[in-house]
């Protein structure tokens, strides 16, 4: 069990539209380097970052095959941080919006993502020792 | 009185809200409670040197404390020496330092 | 805790849950508990100043069934215990303080929102 500190995130956007998602990662990222433990309440569209049946392509724009092009995923980004937390001994939780699930159809998800609702986030909020809300636009 | 931190992703020249955001900043330094604006995204554009906008020039004069992201100036190609003077480039660990010291951290 | 929590989109998303999704958040969490101040400001005005349901989407066949009914929505939560206000100057920028606001919603000037933010454990701008 860590001792560290514990922050948690609302995001609401989903992978690839805003530049608010790839701060958003990036404050993960400079969170998990602080040492705090992260819990995530994705909702609305952010429910779709930690669909796991998200496909690299290639890109004919830019002449490259799939291998080349290694497109970003954003399964692949909370993969990455769900790793970083575990080798610093600190918790990842990431809890998406169930209901906003299923009205995307997004129900498939990495392994170490649940589901919820508000409930949960005013659960991690109460229980953490700060929250940031992201909101949409 | 906990600190605030606020993170300024809208700019002036397109979201109106910026420069109320800019006002509420100096209400709550005005308060009397420590503020720090942490510029990202679209919200840097109005730290170059040479922009026009009063209500930001407002700010600059006043005595909250303002930072630009570096990753965004970087992705703009502004140079940390064509800043206004008094901001300072900085990295995201500002932001999670602040949440974990208790700050007000909020999200505009 | 107690949480600010400010809307200032509006009308963005009220077809995913047949509300606003912010509206339907703060009473999905004032359900368990949570202590909320809620605050319109930006085009959130519009809401303070709601009366019934919004109009149907309709395409082709497809008719919606139950449109947000924000005034209902906002009732609610004012009635659940929540402190629901909004900023006085969104609303006469809009036009729209001539018009009667959702019984029990407070008016503030934005000059008492430092005063606000300073009585609260968390901000939370959606």
């Amino acid at each position: 069990m860590s001792t560290a500190q514990t922050l948690t995130f609302a995001f609401m956007d989903p992978p690839f539209e805003s530049e608010r998602t790839t701060t958003f990662f990036r404050l993960l990222e400079a969170s998990l380097e602080a040492g705090a433990n992260i819990k995530v309440f994705a909702y609305e569209g952010a429910v779709a970052l930690a669909f796991s049946k998200q496909q690299a392509h290639g890109n004919s724009v830019h002449g490259r095959g799939v291998d080349e092009e290694a497109h970003p995923l954003s399964r692949q980004w909370i993969a990455a941080l769900q790793q970083k937390a575990k080798e610093r001994g600190l918790t990842f939780d990431w809890i998406n919006c169930g209901l906003c699930v299923d009205e995307r159809g997004v129900n498939e998800v990495i392994s170490g993502c649940g589901r919820g609702s508000p409930a949960d986030l005013w659960k991690f909020a109460s229980a953490a020792d700060n929250t940031l809300v992201i909101g949409t636009r | 009185m906990k600190r605030y931190f606020i993170i300024q992703s809208q700019s002036p020249f397109n979201d109106p809200a910026a420069e109320q955001h800019y006002a509420l900043a100096k209400d709550l330094v005005d308060s009397g409670v420590p503020v720090r604006m942490l510029l990202v995204q679209h919200g840097t554009t109005v730290a170059h040197q040479g922009t026009q906008n009063s209500a930001f020039q407002q700010l600059l004069s006043s005595d909250v404390e303002l930072y630009a992201d570096r990753f965004a100036l970087h992705e703009r190609q502004i140079q940390e020496e064509e800043l206004h003077p008094g901001i300072v480039a900085a990295d995201l660990d500002l932001v999670a330092e602040a949440l974990l010291a208790g700050d007000k951290v909020i999200w505009h | 805790m107690k949480v600010l929590q400010i809307v200032e989109q509006a009308f963005r998303a009220t077809g995913e849950e047949q509300d606003d999704t912010i509206l339907w958040l703060s009473r999905s969490m004032r359900a368990v508990g949570a202590e909320l101040h809620l605050l319109l400001n930006g085009n959130a005005a519009y809401y303070a100043v709601q009366q019934g349901h919004l109009p149907p989407l309709r395409f082709g066949h497809w008719q919606q069934s139950h449109p947000a009914n924000i005034e209902q929505d906002l009732q609610a939560l004012i009635d659940s215990g929540v402190t629901v206000s909004v900023v006085e100057e969104a609303l006469v920028e809009r036009g729209l303080a001539q018009k009667p606001s959702i019984k029990g919603l407070q008016r503030l000037p934005r000059k008492a929102l430092a005063s606000l933010y300073n009585s609260v454990d968390q901000v939370w701008q959606w």
